[in-house]
């Protein structure tokens, strides 16, 4: 009789995220996965009742992952210079570590569940965040901006310098290695675009 | 008992032991999956059962203690359904 293998479950988890992130949601398959994995489709199919749940499954380890990351040492308190500084500290260590997750994760929202992999994975992050902008903004460390100009500003030139980075090139091939000095004057910039007057 | 066999998580003590039986089928659409989910969810021998149509091979998983490959091939056959087992 089978029983559950903790080491052949990690080796499916790892093999589904490379095959999700490689193939997307429409080519990725049971029987592909089984051959990544070197076992039968259907001992997959003792381990996980179907493609959603094993799907859904790993959307939330990773999700935990990368949540409990990206809050190492962080409160929704913090003065927000401070509170923005570890968030790009913690952001830019999981993903720099983590280059498939990102991948993982994009092809994941726009499988058919990802709308319920980011309700239940990141709803208590997400909660978290809008509580670090709302007290920002109410010390007016923070301009009232929407959403998604605020996470544009906040985030979006960090993610552009680690997307370079794994590329290892920026505009027009240009060899490109993510350090702390290139980070900490993006930062600034951002932090004086972000800060009333 | 076959390779696929494993029991089921939830079986009761003391109860029929539960074997999973895995198969590919072809029941893929709505209006399939409409057809056969009576049978499958009256039958007195099928303790749990679920169909994967979001897999190509539209995986049958029953807990059964009582039925065999062969009964579950011939109920879906009935039904006008391909079902093999699954290796």
């Amino acid at each position: 009789m089978r029983t559950r293998d903790i080491k052949k479950e990690k080796l499916v988890k790892e093999k589904a995220i490379s095959l999700l992130v490689k193939e997307g949601f429409e080519g990725f398959s049971m029987q592909k996965l089984a051959r990544a994995c070197n076992i039968s489709v259907a001992t997959l199919y003792i381990y996980y009742k179907n493609k959603e749940s094993l799907l859904l499954e790993l959307g939330a380890e990773e999700g935990k992952k990368m949540t409990a990351a990206t809050l190492k040492n962080f409160s929704p308190d913090l003065p927000f210079a401070e509170g923005l500084r570890i968030q790009w500290e913690n952001r830019a260590n999981f993903w720099l570590k983590n280059p498939k997750s990102g991948a993982f994760f994009e092809a994941l929202k726009h499988s058919p569940y990802g709308d319920c992999m980011l309700d239940d994975a990141m709803s208590d992050f997400r909660n978290i965040m809008k509580a670090f902008v709302h007290h920002a903004v109410k010390r007016k460390e923070l301009k009232p901006l929407p959403l998604e100009v605020y996470w544009s500003v906040a985030f979006g030139p960090l993610f552009t310098l680690i997307r370079f980075h794994h590329e290892g090139k920026s505009m027009g091939g240009k060899p490109f290695k993510f350090n702390k000095t290139t980070m900490e004057q993006t930062f600034q910039l951002v932090l004086q675009t972000l800060q009333p007057r | 008992m076959k390779e696929t066999a494993t029991t089921h998580p939830e079986n009761p003590a003391g109860g029929t032991p539960l074997t999973l039986l895995l198969f590919c089928t072809n029941i893929r659409s709505d209006a399939d999956f409409l057809r056969a989910a009576p049978h499958f969810d009256a039958h007195p021998h099928i303790h749990e059962w679920n169909i994967d149509r979001d897999d190509v091979d539209c995986v049958l998983r029953i807990f059964t203690g009582q039925l065999t490959p062969g009964d579950v091939i011939a109920l879906a056959g009935n039904l006008g359904f391909v079902c093999t087992e699954l290796e």
